[in-house]
């Protein structure tokens, strides 16, 4: 590991002058440190590739003339074709841009699930930390207590519940209404691993002496969080950002292959993989295909957590 | 510390309370009132009908008096019937649970024995070619879709080469005529898939956190301290190094039960193995409400104690945490 | 790597066969997706459980894989002509009497014989208002029961109505006096309290709770039943030992099983029905998996329709709804999703049935006929393609069951095929739980709801056509006629043929009724589902029947040649 950086990742963001300075060279330092670690460069490359192919998802049908939703009642489970390089599916429809429109909603879902939940796990973890005494161990206490639940079960009773019994819900349309209800649910269980985060780091922060000094100038509590907190605690946060997507995209694609997800026609890996296990014989790819995509995105998701880590962390970098 | 147990074990049954009666209200809005459903397959169902049946059952009642009349049941060690089976909650739920059991604590045994003496291992040597391609197994074990995973597992060992059976917990049918090594045997074949895809998550999970602990540990002063001293490496690495290491280790073993126990849903669905994750699953899809609440909650119940036993451990093992 | 070490299994793996022999009479292992009870038959309301029961016991009278009534407990069919059916005025009241004899040498699993009294007493189990049974509709329409008092083998029924169905007591099932007696005395005044206590629950392995050619040896819920021979039985004995027979509810995880040789066939309710023609291919393809497994097919009584909600402005129209008929090419639908396994239907009525009409108004594909329909009724192309009517689009919504992958094949067919004369349709599908119990129920759709109604043979379609059959407020949405449809002579047909005793007067009705039914098109009529099993290929005597009496009530009839080495 280079030794520049070490000597500063090591020194204590104690005074405003280094603050301010502070960012810079160490994005510089993160961005070096990052192209080290040659895993993460890859997954950074696959991750961009997928988020091009879910950004462009249109612009790839239009380009190729394949509409999607377009059937052919005739040619089901067809083989590859110059057409329908992947084959089709059984009602006709091309694999390969079922699988691209997969792309783009399986990682919106994720995408938002770790954006809205880190902005609830950055606000809970802030409070509490910032607050301190009841405020914090109340928000504590129901952060360790979802921690401490039996995910899966508890969103599959989340996920069978009515939606049409829950008044807002009628407003969505009936296309949208399962990929909200998914995003929620998620939500709801994701955001604790932020907040604990944020809450532990704010709690380290908000007894040096720049805030201390903010404190005494007069700044309102939101003030100081908004500007002197949060951006000295963004970098384990975005780190968590990017595991959290990998999760996600776990869990949708569980709860769509029990039938609790994403509801056809839309598509997504995981209600993909559910539709193609019961002729997994006659046409297996239809069910690897998914799966394997399912891997490497969030692999690549996971490796860049790691990367992030390593180039963020001042910790890490002793190894 | 006893002060401190007792505060825990008031928090635990407070998040069960209120998680029963969350998931009890939930399960009010899932689709389908079973006997509205099941008036409609009586021709002779009439609204008086369904009113007085309403009544007996006290469905009329806002959702909180009849979740402290369940309540009240559960409390008093009646859980009452299952409307699938029509047999008494604890008939089914007893054996599933046990079977989940064997299916959970199996994983976390094995999960165990490989997890640790490989993240140490790695540990030991890190940046070498060992420890990179273990980090890419441990990776992709992170990473990969436990369902699909099964999946491929049984048409790979299943279908294909036909080493271990595709479903179940046991061969039916051969009580009385097999000796009792062989039940067990059979068993232990059945166990083969389902463990290696539930474990493999936790495996994964664990030897990176071994080896990060493990790392870290060996960095710290004591470890120069004795090394200095000239302490034997493998005494400095095993009596100083793993013991230090292993504390936060053990509570993540701890928690790990949770986790296993909740991956176990997905796990016994695929493998039809009768298990209480898998009733849960089930009891939702047929509409049986109390199976599923009962054994929603024993299991949450049973994670939630677990956890706390991590917490408490944790206390216990590492003197630097005081029990106020 | 992870990836690549399963890719080099997988297609290593391709070249591999199995190894596992065919089944021999020793025992057979069946596999089914669906869920069963226990086998208390007044009770379970399962068709997993009536399959299961079937091979352990026998119902008074059943329909045949002919589709004829047939006596299976009892000795003579009763009818007008032979004497053992009367009518009879009492004091101005016709009534219906009809005299039974059970087979002399039929005998519960513990030797005692199956009696009148047996019969007397499941009858009043099934009526006890505190036994929940799937319905009391056959219990109700006997007023009494009276046993021969010199033959504990005869009794008399009195019917309150006089119907020329009263033969047809397919669900009248019968438990043994000597064992339930004593159950139900115990328990009949409070509610739900025998459903608990009978002997079924209690100790299902009781070989006097059962009549058939196999006992009940193990039973476990969720997982699976072993049935042995019952060493009792006073019919010809089966020639397979033991039936297995094994709940798997995932159907992949199914024929997986199926595959790994952990079962030996997978019953008619088992596999998807898409999932049976891939495999199938497969069969054909491979000459290893044709020596081990056939593929059967049977025209079921399901028929698959759609109930077109005659409250809607558009559908009220019967143009329109003779247009969306012509607009859909169902000999391609047949042919695309089905490979013509399951055929068109032209009504309610199966080919198979006594009153199916030939003569009845078709609707062949022409979308011209449609266009033409549609213009008289004041439906205009417009230039975004779509046909307007005053200004508005002409748009439907089509609701069914999420999960079901035909039926989602076929809106995605319908789609299409009503796109292409500038009809758009939404989908809007729900859980089966939803969709039956609330929105079929409560005729809550706003265009239409595809879905099935499961009939059987020799049944006059009064529950879903009769206008007080009509779901509303009123009647706590009770009835099937969902759509709303309201015709005085289809309800004057079917109050009478239940009066007819001639059954051919009651066949020129039905045609009728069909006529009417297909000019009026209240509903939409798809295809008639087929049932289908896949069987070891050694396997002799194996007849699916295509109703509500499954092929294991002819278990007796099934052996598999002795090629097989068994397991």
């Amino acid at each position: 590991m280079a030794t520049n950086t070490s000597t500063a990742a090591n020194l204590p963001p104690a005074s405003e002058a280094l603050k301010k300075s502070q960012p810079k060279s160490m994005l510089r330092i993160a961005i070096s440190q990052l192209f080290e670690h040659r895993l993460a460069v890859i997954s950074l490359v696959v991750i961009t590739l997928f988020l091009g192919v879910a950004v462009f998802a249109d612009v790839i049908s239009w380009a190729t003339g394949i509409d999607p939703d377009a059937q052919d009642i005739m040619n089901r489970y067809g083989p590859w074709t110059p057409q329908n390089w992947l084959g089709t599916d059984e009602v006709g429809r091309d694999v390969l841009i079922r699988l691209v429109y997969g792309t783009r909603i399986s990682l919106m879902v994720a995408i938002l699930v770790a954006i809205s939940s880190t902005i609830i796990g950055i606000s809970v973890g802030a409070i509490a930390g910032y607050f301190g005494g009841f405020i914090d161990s109340f928000l504590m206490r129901v952060t360790d207590s979802l921690l401490a639940l039996p995910l899966i079960p508890v969103l599959i009773i989340m996920a069978s519940v009515d939606h049409t019994k829950i008044p807002l819900f009628s407003l969505i349309s009936p296309e949208s209404i399962s990929i909200v209800k998914m995003v929620l649910v998620l939500l709801t269980f994701s955001w604790m691993v932020q907040g604990r985060l944020v809450r532990g780091e704010v709690l380290a922060l908000k007894e040096q002496e720049y805030i201390l000094a903010a404190k005494t100038s007069g700044m309102s509590s939101f003030a100081i969080i908004m500007k002197e907190l949060l951006p000295n605690i963004m970098t384990p946060v975005i780190v968590s950002v990017t595991l959290t997507v990998g999760s996600s995209i776990l869990f949708e694609a569980a709860l769509s292959f029990l039938g609790l997800g994403i509801q056809p026609p839309t598509p997504t890996w995981g209600n993909m993989l559910n539709n193609a296990q019961e002729i997994i014989y006659s046409a297996p790819l239809l069910a690897v295909i998914p799966g394997i995509l399912i891997l490497i995105i969030v692999i690549s998701f996971n490796f860049l957590g790691d990367g992030l880590q390593d180039a963020l962390d001042p910790k890490a970098i002793r190894r | 510390m006893t002060a401190y147990i007792i505060r825990r074990l008031i928090q635990t049954i407070i998040v069960v309370l209120l998680l029963s009666f969350v998931s009890y209200a939930l399960m009010g809005l899932m689709p389908g009132d079973p006997l509205d459903i099941a008036c409609q397959a009586n021709p002779h169902c009439t609204p008086e009908n369904l009113d007085q049946m309403k009544k007996a059952l006290g469905l009329d009642q806002p959702v909180y008096v009849r979740y402290f009349k369940w309540l009240q049941g559960f409390m008093t060690g009646d859980l009452g019937y299952s409307r699938t089976y029509r047999l008494p909650i604890t008939d089914i739920l007893i054996p599933r649970l046990i079977n989940t059991l064997y299916l959970s604590v199996t994983s976390l045994v094995l999960s165990i024995i490989i997890a640790i003496p490989l993240g140490v291992f790695t540990s030991l040597r890190p940046n070498t070619k060992f420890d990179y391609t273990l980090n890419m197994f441990a990776f992709a074990g992170i990473s990969i879709p436990s369902f699909w995973l099964a999946l491929m597992l049984i048409i790979i060992f299943a279908v294909k080469l036909q080493i271990f059976p595709a479903s179940g917990i046991e061969t039916i049918g051969l009580e009385g005529e097999i000796s009792t090594f062989e039940i067990v045997w059979d068993r232990i074949n059945h166990l083969v898939l389902p463990v290696t895809t539930l474990s493999l998550l936790t495996v994964a999970f664990w030897v990176r956190y071994t080896r990060a602990k493990m790392l870290e540990t060996m960095r710290f002063d004591y470890i120069r301290t004795a090394r200095a001293k000239g302490l034997p490496e493998s005494r400095v690495i095993y009596m100083h190094g793993l013991r230090n290491a292993l504390i936060p280790v053990v509570t993540v073993i701890a928690l790990g039960f949770s986790s296993i126990f909740s991956g176990a849903v997905i796990t016994e669905t695929v493998f039809a193995y009768l298990g209480a994750g898998k009733l849960i699953f089930d009891s939702i899809f047929a509409n049986d409400y109390n199976m599923a609440m009962c054994s929603f909650i024993i299991t949450s119940f049973m994670v939630l104690m677990m956890n706390l036993f991590a917490d408490l451990l944790y206390a216990y093992l590492d003197p630097r945490i005081s029990y106020t | 790597m992870l990836k690549k070490l399963l890719l080099t299994l997988l297609v290593s793996t391709v070249v591999s066969t199995n190894g596992h022999a065919l089944p021999s009479n020793k025992q057979l292992t069946i596999g089914i997706t669906q869920e069963f009870e226990n086998l208390n038959p007044i009770i379970f309301s399962m068709s997993a459980s009536s399959y299961i029961y079937f091979m352990a016991s026998h119902p008074l009278v059943a329909i045949d894989p002919d589709w004829k009534w047939q006596c299976w407990l009892c000795t003579t069919l009763p009818t007008i002509e032979n004497g053992l059916a009367k009518i009879i005025d009492e004091k101005g009241v016709k009534k219906l009497h009809v005299s039974w004899e059970l087979k002399p040498t039929a005998v519960w699993g513990d030797g005692q014989p199956v009696t009148a009294e047996d019969v007397k007493l499941s009858w009043e189990i099934g009526l006890n208002a505190n036994v929940s049974t799937p319905s009391k509709d056959i219990y109700e329409r006997i007023e009494s029961i009276a046993v021969d008092p010199k033959d504990p083998k005869k009794f008399t029924m009195v019917f309150k109505e006089v119907r020329y169905d009263y033969y047809q007591l397919g669900s009248l099932y019968i438990v043994p006096a000597h064992i339930e007696g004593p159950v139900f005395a115990k328990t009949k005044t409070q509610q739900g309290a025998y459903e608990k206590q009978t002997t079924f629950n209690i100790n299902p392995t009781n070989p006097a709770l059962y009549n058939g050619p196999y006992i009940v040896k193990e039973i476990k819920l969720g997982s699976h039943v072993i049935l042995d021979r019952n060493p009792k039985y006073y019919g010809k004995k089966p020639a397979i030992d033991r039936i297995i027979m094994k709940l798997i509810p995932n159907t992949q995880t199914l024929e997986s099983n199926l595959m790994a040789g952990s079962i030996d066939m997978i019953s008619e309710l088992g596999m998807s029905f898409d999932q049976a023609l891939a495999f199938e291919k497969r069969v054909g393809k491979d000459k290893t998996l044709q020596s081990k497994y056939a593929v059967q097919y049977i025209d079921g009584m399901i028929y698959e329709h759609i109930d077109f909600n005659l409250r809607n402005p558009i559908l009220a129209d019967a143009k329109v709804r003779k247009a969306l008929l012509h607009a859909v090419d169902r000999d391609k639908l047949c042919e695309a999703l089905f490979e013509n396994r399951q055929k068109k239907a032209l009504t309610m009525i199966h080919p198979r049935d006594i009153y199916y009409a030939e003569n009845v108004t078709k609707y062949e594909y022409s979308q011209e006929i449609a266009l033409k329909l549609l213009e008289e009724a004041g439906w205009k192309k417009a230039s975004s393609g779509f046909l307007e009517k005053d200004g508005q689009k002409f748009t439907l919504n089509i609701m069914t069951t999420s999960q079901n992958k035909t039926r989602e094949l076929v809106e995605v067919f319908l789609q299409d095929q009503w796109k292409k004369i500038g009809i758009e349709l939404t989908i809007n599908n729900e859980p089966a739980r939803v969709f039956f119990g609330e929105t079929v129920k409560k005729a809550a759709y706003p265009g239409m709801a595809m879905y099935a109604w499961v009939s059987s043979p020799d049944n006059p379609p009064r529950s879903t056509l009769h206008s007080k059959e009509i779901p509303t407020l009123e009647n706590s949405w009770n009835g099937q006629n969902s759509g709303g449809w309201s015709n005085k002579r289809i309800d004057d047909l079917l109050v009478n043929i239940f009066k007819e005793f001639d059954a051919q007067k009651r066949k020129v009705m039905m045609e009728e009724v069909q006529k009417i039914y297909t000019d009026e098109v209240p509903v939409m009529p798809l295809y008639m589902r087929a049932d289908v099993a896949v069987i070891p290929a050694n396997l002799k005597g194996f007849k699916m029947p295509g109703h509500q009496f499954h092929s294991t009530l002819n278990i007796d009839t099934w052996s598999l040649d002795g090629s097989g080495q068994g397991h």
